[in-house]
């Protein structure tokens, strides 16, 4: 007797890879031509993968001080725990084995799969940088805004994109080298923005427009179903805005821009990476060679406005008038 | 201080440096320790790879820097020191 499990797969494609998944990531585009790059995203439990090695190589810490994620050596992967899914990325093969906890929303997987499995993955791909940044293109240039969670990435980049300004991403910019370009060049992400509540309401988002983002947080989601414009090709990156490291209030009144010097620019910038093993000496030398030639070619501004809806179009122009002042750089 | 005239250091196969305008940034690729040196201590950081050597190093930045010479040794020490500290310069045996 011939027994038979059917199991759906689904295509999409995502920064020039086709990505073959056993778990629905709707945000995604779906598959509409073939890709020399492929990710696949299975499922599979964690006691068939090999045991993590030592200590985590990384620990990612909650404001409150608690452990959210972890990251090991497993042989020629990595093991990545969430409190809700256990990941193992296998940059060789290109491939994630993903398995939930039980009782995980599907939306929670879905995000972390998206947010942080591939882009981990990505990381350690010869060719590709990933930066903890949102981005909007203005003109023909790319401006991203660097900071931790909570620091207003996001809303920022709503905010150009409900002015019309093409959104790259919300949260994870990866920069990818275009050989024929001869350059790096910032690509667009999936066509969604994750929003917390008052930023939602600021931007006149109805309820019918967005959807649960994950399990354990009250942002929410939204992209094609606002009138949002999302950019369809890689640009060169232009500018870097770097929020505060703090969420407390440091500035009152009109925005302030400073530039930044190129040590506090690097810093910057090598403190955005997306990374699983910070000692891999070979992901080390690739990441420091674009992390230098971005250094020297990208502007760098710090960016302190006070942190009320209302300054937004102000901190807008703000931006996109230093983008335009003359510099050395462009 | 007197200086032996055989000092001598060394920058780790594993330490990677670029200038990005006028600072130079380092990397210890086994340690992902960064830092970035001022003009000075980049010039110093160049002749370091060029010549290994102390001595000819202040000699040369005694006679690019108008900088008490005293001082000039005084701060190139300290350098050496704290990038020995992070493993991005070795002295010689």
């Amino acid at each position: 007797m011939i027994s038979s499990s059917s199991r759906k797969n689904f295509q999409y494609q995502l920064w020039h890879h086709r990505i073959t998944s056993d778990f629905d990531l709707g945000e995604l585009e779906l598959a509409s031509h073939d890709a020399e790059r492929r990710i696949r995203i299975c499922r599979s439990s964690e006691a068939s993968w090999p045991g993590p090695e030592g200590e985590p190589l990384l620990e990612d810490r909650s404001e409150s001080g608690e452990v959210w994620f972890a990251t090991w050596k497993a042989g020629d992967s990595y093991i990545i725990r969430f409190p809700e899914c256990s990941f193992r990325i296998q940059p060789r093969a290109m491939r994630i084995d993903c398995d939930p906890a039980s009782g995980a929303a599907e939306s929670t997987i879905a995000h972390l799969i998206l947010d942080h499995a591939i882009p981990r993955l990505l990381s350690l791909s010869q060719g590709f940088v990933v930066f903890h940044a949102s981005a909007v293109q203005v003109g023909d240039r790319v401006l991203a805004v660097l900071g931790q969670s909570g620091r207003g990435k996001s809303t920022l980049a709503a905010s150009f994109a409900a002015q019309g300004y093409p959104l790259l991403t919300d949260d994870c910019l990866v920069v990818r080298w275009e050989e024929g370009a001869g350059q790096w060049l910032a690509q667009p992400s999936y066509q969604s923005v994750r929003l917390w509540p008052d930023s939602v309401e600021a931007l006149g988002i109805p309820d019918t427009e967005l959807r649960e983002f994950a399990g354990y947080s009250t942002k929410k989601r939204t992209g094609r179903e606002v009138d949002f414009r999302f950019a369809s090709g890689g640009s060169p990156l232009a500018a870097c805005f770097v929020l505060p490291q703090t969420t407390a209030p440091t500035h009152l009144g009109k925005p302030l821009l400073r530039p930044l010097t190129v040590n506090d620019a690097f810093v910057a910038l090598a403190g955005a990476v997306f990374r699983v093993d910070p000692v891999d000496a070979e992901v080390n030398r690739r990441e420091f060679e674009v992390l230098t030639s971005l250094t020297d070619s990208v502007r760098f501004w710090s960016l302190e406005y006070e942190r009320k809806y209302d300054w937004l179009p102000i901190v807008q122009a703000a931006m996109i008038k230093a983008i335009q002042d003359p510099a050395e750089k462009d | 201080m007197a200086a032996s005239p055989k000092e001598k250091y060394y920058v780790p196969e594993t330490v990677l440096s670029r200038t990005v305008g006028t600072d130079t940034i380092l990397l210890n690729l086994e340690t992902s320790t960064y830092h970035s040196l001022n003009a000075v201590g980049g010039r110093f950081w160049s002749l370091i790879l060029e010549d290994n050597d102390f001595q000819r190093a202040l000699a040369t930045l005694q006679a690019e820097y108008d900088v008490p010479s005293a001082q000039l040794e005084s701060d190139l020490r300290e350098l050496c020191a704290e990038l020995e500290g992070l493993s991005l310069l070795k002295r010689s045996a």
